[in-house]
C-alpha cells in the first residue's frame, strides 16, 4: 500500500475534494488504471468525451491531471490513491504509457539538474564569504533586536494599558523582525498580540511574555559570553537554526528503535509545519522531528503514530537536544509498543529539568498514563490521579471522538504542553485509539 | 504567578509615573530577583517579569481536581461498537448519505450497535432530524448513551434506556424514549400499554402528553375508546383533545363517530326524480352546540377557500369512518365519488373523504379517487394514495402514472414525486419494478427530450436507496449507459455511485443482520 487513509486525507485540499474523491473511487470510473509503487495512472471518466488522464509519482508526492481543476492536487488525483489503496488489483503492471512516462521523465531530469546546482553550489566552499554571510546575518538580527528592545522599554515606562484595544501595531513590529532575519522574534511579537487580546488575567500573561523576550534579548547581547550549546539554543529562539547538513555532519548521533509518540500538522499562511514526537526505546530520550512544507502538507517519511522505527538521529545542538533529524528512511520496525508513561510528577520534573537547561523552548511532550477526560463548562479537562486536572486545548469534534472511543476509561494521552494548556495528539487504552485530526 | 500578577497591576500605567516595588520573595527565586541590575527601572521591571514567568513554568502544579470523572461506560460487548470497517462504511453514511440511506442503515443495524466512532455525528444528526430517532436511539448501544449524558446537547437520547430493561427506558428515559418503549409495547400488549400511558397522563406535561396520546395509534382498538373520550372531554391541553378526537374517528363503531356520523346523516335527504329516489345532500344550517366540544372550529382559517357551511360539512366528514357511507347510502366509493361530483357541496365531500383515506389507507377508497384523477379541483397525490394498495397493484399503478404522458419535467420529475410521497422507512421496491422502471428511463434517454431531465440523475440517487439487493447491478449498469446529454453528471455521479457502493456493504456485511427493509 501507498498510502494510508489517513495520509491521503491530509493530502485533500479541503473535505469537498476529499468528498468527490470518495465518489470517484470505484473502478467503474475508471476506464483504464496502472501502475504500483512508484508512480500511479489511470484514466476518469469526465463530462467531456475525453477521459482526464491523471498521474501520481510517489517520489513527492506529485500529482498531475489534465482537468480543469484548480486545486492540487485535484479529486481525480486523490481518487486515483484511494481506489489503489482499496483495491490495488485493480492496477494493471506494466510499463507506462506515453504520456505517463513522458512526465516522469521530465521530473526525473529536472531532479537531476537540481542535484547537480547544488553540488555545483556546494563544490566551491568558500569559507571567507560564508563567514561575510554570517557576519551581515548577524548584524541585521542584532539590528532587529535593538528595535525590539527599544520598543519593549518604551512600552514599559508608558503602561501595559497601552497595549489592550487596537493601537498598537504588532503586524508591522512582527514584520520588521522578519525583515532582520529573526523570525523567532516575529513570532513571540504575534504571540504578545494574541496575549493582549486574551481575556483571562491578560495583563500578567503579557507581562510574563514580555518579560521573557527581555530575558532572550538580554541573553542575545550577552551571547559571546555563553556556551556553545546555549549559544544554539538562543540562534534557534532567533530563529536561525542551525543549518540541517550540518546537524548531519556534526551533530550527536543516536541509533536505536525509536516509538512515534504523537504528531501534530498546522498551517500558519501557507507554511505547513509538522511535529513528530519520539521517543527512544532504549534510552527513553524525547525527539522532535520538525519539518516544513510550502503549500500542501506533504511530509516525508511517513510516521504511524503508535508504531516503532529504527533509525539513527542526529540531534540538533542545544543545552537540551531535543531536535533531531533522520539520518536515513526509518524502518518500521513493530505496528505497536508497550512502553508505558511515568507519573505526572515524573513528567513535570522533566518539564522543569528541560526548561533549566534551555529556557526559550516553547512547548514541551507530555506523556500521561490513567488519564480522564471530562466535558466541564465548556472546556475539556484530563484528570489525572491522584488528584490533578489540565487544562485542553482540543477542538469539540476531537474531543468528542475521543470520549466516544475512550467511554471514559483510564487512557494514556500524550501531547504538547505550551505552559498552560495541554494539546492531547494521541490516546492509548489497550492499543491506541486516538490521533488528533484523524479520520472520523 | 501572584507576585506577577502584581507586578502586572503596577505595569499598568507604566514605570514612568509609576517606580515598580518589586516584592520580596524568599529562597533562591528572591536572591535572583535581588540580584537583578535596578539601574532601569523598565528594564528591571521586565527582567523581575521575566523570572518569575520561566521559574512559574518550571514550578508549575497542576491544579487539584474540581469535580470526580464521571463513571466510566459499562461494556455491552457487542462486536460493532470496534469494527473499523463499520466505522469506515457508516462515517459517510452518517455525515451526508441521503436520508433514506441513513434510516436503512440504521435498520440493519438493528439488534447490535453503532461503531464508537461515529456516535457523535450520529448523535448530532439525531438532534436535527427527529425521523431518525425511532431506529437511532434502539442502535446507541450502552455507549451511545453514556455519551449522550456527557453532553446537554444530546439529551434526547441519555435515558438509560436499554433492551434489557424496558421499563427503565419509561420510567426515566426522555420522551422520544418512553415513545419508542409505548409504540413498541402496542404492538405486543395494547391493553397494557394503555394502562402504563394512563397512569402517567396525570404527572405529563401538555405536550408530553399530546404526543404520548398520538402512540395509541398504533394497535388502536374499541377498547381504547373509554381513555380517548374521557380525555376528549376533559384534557385541558387543546392538543392532547385533538389528538384524541383524531384517533377515535378511526374507530368505526366509537360513539365519537357516531355523533359525527349522525350529524352528517341530519344532512342527507331524498328527493324524487322520476321514477327514482335520489339521494341529496345539504350542508349544516348552523353550528351545534355540542360540536366545539368534538374538536370541530366554527370559524374558517384565514385561507380557507371553502363557505362557512362547506367549511362545517368538510370537518364532519372528516371525522366520519369511510364504511359508514356505503353502509348508510349502499352506494361504492366510486359510485359515492360521481354522485359527490355533481352536487353542490362536492369540493366540501371530496377533501374529507380524501383526509379519511390518508388516514386510514382504505384500499377501495383509493382505487376509486385514482380512477378519478387527474381532476383539477382534488390536489390529491396520486403516488401516495397508491400506498394504500397492496405492494403488487400499487406499483403496477406507479408504473402506469410513470407511463402517462411526461410532462415538462420529464420522467425525473414523476420518480421524484413518486420518491417524495414515500415515508422514511418505505420498503425497497421489486425488482421487477426497478427493472420496468430502469427500462422507461433507458428509452427515454434515447429520444430528444434528454438533456431537459433536470432532475433525473439526483433523483435516481435517491431511487437507488430503495433498490433491491438483486438489482445494483442493473442500476450501475443504467447509470453507466445513461448519455452525456442527461444533465448532473458531475454533480450526481461520485453520490449515486457512492450509494450503490454503501448499500453493497449493508447488505452484504457479516456484522450486520438486522430487519432486512
Amino acid at each position: 500500500m501507498l498510502f494510508t487513509l489517513e495520509q491521503i486525507t491530509r493530502l485533500a485540499p479541503d473535505d469537498a475534494s476529499l468528498k468527490a474523491a470518495k465518489g470517484l473511487a470505484s473502478p467503474g470510473h475508471w476506464p483504464t488504471l496502472g501502475g504500483g509503487e512508484a508512480a500511479l495512472w489511470g484514466e476518469c471518466k469526465g463530462s467531456g468525451a475525453k477521459p482526464y488522464q491523471v498521474q501520481m509519482d510517489a517520489a513527492g508526492p506529485a500529482f498531475r491531471c489534465s482537468c480543469p481543476s484548480r486545486k492540487f492536487p485535484c479529486k481525480h488525483g486523490l481518487a486515483l490513491l484511494l481506489l489503489h489503496t482499496a483495491q490495488p488489483q485493480s492496477f494493471a503492471a506494466g510499463p507506462p504509457p506515453a504520456w505517463v512516462e513522458e512526465w516522469l521523465a521530465s521530473r526525473r531530469q529536472k531532479q537531476e539538474s537540481q542535484a547537480q546546482k547544488k553540488s555545483q553550489d556546494a563544490a566551491p566552499p568558500d569559507p571567507q564569504a560564508a563567514a561575510k554571510r554570517e557576519a551581515k546575518r548577524l548584524e541585521r538580527m542584532s539590528a532587529g533586536a535593538e528595535e525590539l528592545q527599544r520598543w519593549l522599554l518604551d512600552q514599559t515606562r508608558q503602561g501595559l494599558a497601552n497595549l489592550r484595544g487596537g493601537g498598537v501595531d504588532w503586524r508591522g513590529l512582527a514584520a520588521r523582525m522578519v525583515d532582520a532575519q529573526a523570525p523567532g522574534l516575529g513570532r513571540r511579537v504575534q504571540a504578545l498580540e494574541s496575549l493582549a487580546a486574551s481575556d483571562e488575567d491578560w495583563a500578567g500573561r503579557l507581562l510574563g511574555a514580555m518579560g521573557q523576550l527581555q530575558l532572550l534579548l538580554d541573553g542575545w547581547q550577552r551571547r559571546a559570553e555563553l556556551s556553545p550549546p546555549r549559544q544554539a539554543d538562543l540562534r534557534t529562539a532567533m530563529g536561525w537554526p542551525q543549518d540541517k547538513d550540518d546537524v548531519l555532519q556534526t551533530g550527536e548521533h543516536l541509533a536505536e528503535p525509536w516509538e512515534a509518540l504523537g504528531l501534530a500538522v498546522e498551517e500558519n499562511d501557507k507554511l505547513w509545519e509538522r511535529r513528530v514526537w519520539l521517543r527512544g526505546a532504549t534510552s527513553g530520550r524525547r525527539a522532535l522531528l520538525l519539518d516544513f512544507a510550502h503549500g500542501h502538507p506533504v511530509f516525508e517519511p511517513l510516521f504511524s503514530i503508535g508504531a516503532t522505527y529504527q533509525m539513527t538521529l542526529a540531534f540538533y545542538p542545544g543545552a537540551w537536544p531535543r531536535r533531531a533529524v533522520a539520518v536515513a528512511p526509518p524502518r518500521l520496525v513493530a505496528n505497536a509498543f508497550s512502553s508505558r508513561p511515568a507519573s505526572l510528577d515524573a513528567e513535570f520534573s522533566l518539564v522543569a529539568d528541560a526548561l533549566a537547561a534551555n529556557p526559550w523552548a516553547t512547548l514541551w511532550p507530555v506523556w500521561l498514563g490513567e488519564t480522564r477526560l471530562v466535558f466541564e463548562q465548556g472546556a475539556w479537562l484530563a484528570l489525572i490521579p491522584p488528584d490533578s486536572q489540565l487544562l485542553l486545548q482540543i477542538t469539540d469534534d476531537d474531543a468528542w471522538a475521543l470520549a466516544a472511543l475512550g467511554g471514559g476509561r483510564a487512557l494514556t494521552l500524550f501531547g504538547e504542553w505550551d505552559g498552560e494548556r495541554l494539546r492531547p495528539l494521541s490516546a492509548w487504552a489497550e492499543r491506541l485509539l486516538w490521533t488528533a485530526g484523524g479520520p472520523h | 504567578m501572584q507576585a506577577l500578577r502584581l507586578l502586572a497591576a503596577q505595569a499598568m500605567v507604566g514605570t514612568e509615573r509609576q517606580a515598580p516595588a518589586l516584592p520580596p520573595l524568599p529562597g533562591g527565586l528572591g536572591a535572583t530577583l535581588a540580584a537583578l541590575d535596578q539601574s532601569d527601572p523598565a528594564a528591571s521591571l521586565l527582567r523581575a517579569a521575566g523570572v518569575l514567568s520561566v521559574c512559574g513554568l518550571a514550578g508549575h502544579r497542576p491544579a487539584p481536581q474540581a469535580k470526580p470523572a464521571p463513571a466510566p461506560c459499562p461494556p455491552d460487548g457487542l462486536p460493532q461498537g470496534e469494527d473499523a470497517g463499520l466505522a469506515e462504511l457508516f462515517g459517510p453514511v452518517i455525515a451526508d448519505g441521503p436520508l433514506r440511506l441513513q434510516a436503512e442503515a440504521l435498520r440493519r443495524l438493528a439488534g447490535g450497535c453503532l461503531p464508537h466512532r461515529v456516535l457523535p455525528a450520529a448523535l448530532d444528526l439525531g438532534r436535527r432530524n427527529r425521523v431518525l430517532r425511532p431506529w437511532l436511539l434502539p442502535v446507541l448501544g450502552q455507549r451511545g448513551q453514556w455519551l449522550a449524558r456527557q453532553n446537554p446537547d444530546w439529551a434526547y437520547a441519555a435515558g438509560t434506556a436499554d433492551d434489557d430493561n424496558p421499563e427503565d427506558a419509561w420510567e426515566t428515559g426522555s420522551l422520544d424514549q418512553r415513545l419508542i418503549h409505548l409504540r413498541r409495547l402496542r404492538q405486543t400488549d395494547p391493553a397494557q400499554a394503555r394502562e402504563l400511558l394512563a397512569q402517567t397522563l396525570p404527572e405529563a406535561g401538555a405536550k408530553e402528553r399530546a404526543a404520548l396520546v398520538a402512540a395509541l395509534e398504533t394497535g388502536l382498538g374499541a377498547d381504547d375508546e373509554d381513555l380517548l373520550d374521557g380525555l376528549l372531554q376533559k384534557d385541558r391541553g387543546k392538543d392532547v383533545r385533538l389528538a384524541a378526537a383524531a384517533l377515535l374517528a378511526c374507530l368505526p363503531g366509537s360513539r365519537y363517530a357516531e355523533r359525527m356520523a349522525a350529524r352528517v346523516d341530519a344532512c342527507l335527504g331524498l328527493r324524487r326524480k322520476l321514477l327514482r329516489q335520489v339521494l341529496t345532500l345539504d350542508a349544516p344550517e348552523a353550528f351545534g352546540a355540542d360540536w366545539k366540544a368534538d374538536g370541530l372550529e366554527e370559524a374558517k382559517p384565514p385561507h380557507e377557500k371553502l363557505g362557512p357551511r362547506a367549511w362545517w360539512l368538510y370537518q364532519l366528514v372528516r371525522c366520519v369512518p369511510l364504511p359508514w357511507w356505503a353502509a348508510r347510502t349502499g352506494l361504492t366509493p366510486a359510485e359515492l365519488l360521481d354522485w359527490a361530483k355533481h352536487g353542490e357541496w362536492r369540493d366540501a365531500l371530496w377533501r374529507g373523504w380524501l383526509d379519511r383515506q390518508i388516514q386510514t389507507a382504505d384500499p377501495a377508497w383509493a382505487e376509486a379517487f385514482l380512477s378519478h384523477l387527474p381532476a383539477p379541483q382534488l390536489h390529491a397525490d396520486p403516488f401516495r394514495l397508491a400506498l394504500a394498495l397492496p405492494p403488487e397493484q400499487r406499483e403496477r399503478h406507479w408504473l402506469r402514472c410513470l407511463r402517462q404522458t411526461p410532462p415538462p419535467a420529464g420522467l425525473g420529475g414523476l420518480l421524484r414525486q413518486l420518491l417524495l410521497s414515500l415515508p422514511a422507512d418505505a420498503e425497497n421496491f421489486s425488482a421487477d419494478f426497478c427493472r420496468q422502471v430502469f427500462a422507461q428511463i433507458a428509452a427515454q434517454t434515447q429520444g430528444a427530450e434528454a438533456g431537459r431531465d433536470y432532475y433525473l440523475r439526483e433523483t435516481l440517487t435517491e431511487f437507488a436507496c430503495l433498490v433491491p439487493p438483486e438489482t445494483f447491478d442493473d442500476a450501475w449498469g443504467l447509470w453507466n449507459v445513461l448519455p452525456d446529454a442527461v444533465p448532473g453528471a458531475n454533480a450526481a455521479g461520485p453520490r449515486f455511485a457512492a450509494v450503490l457502493g454503501q448499500r453493497r456493504t449493508l447488505h452484504s456485511h457479516p456484522l450486520l443482520t438486522g430487519a432486512t427493509p
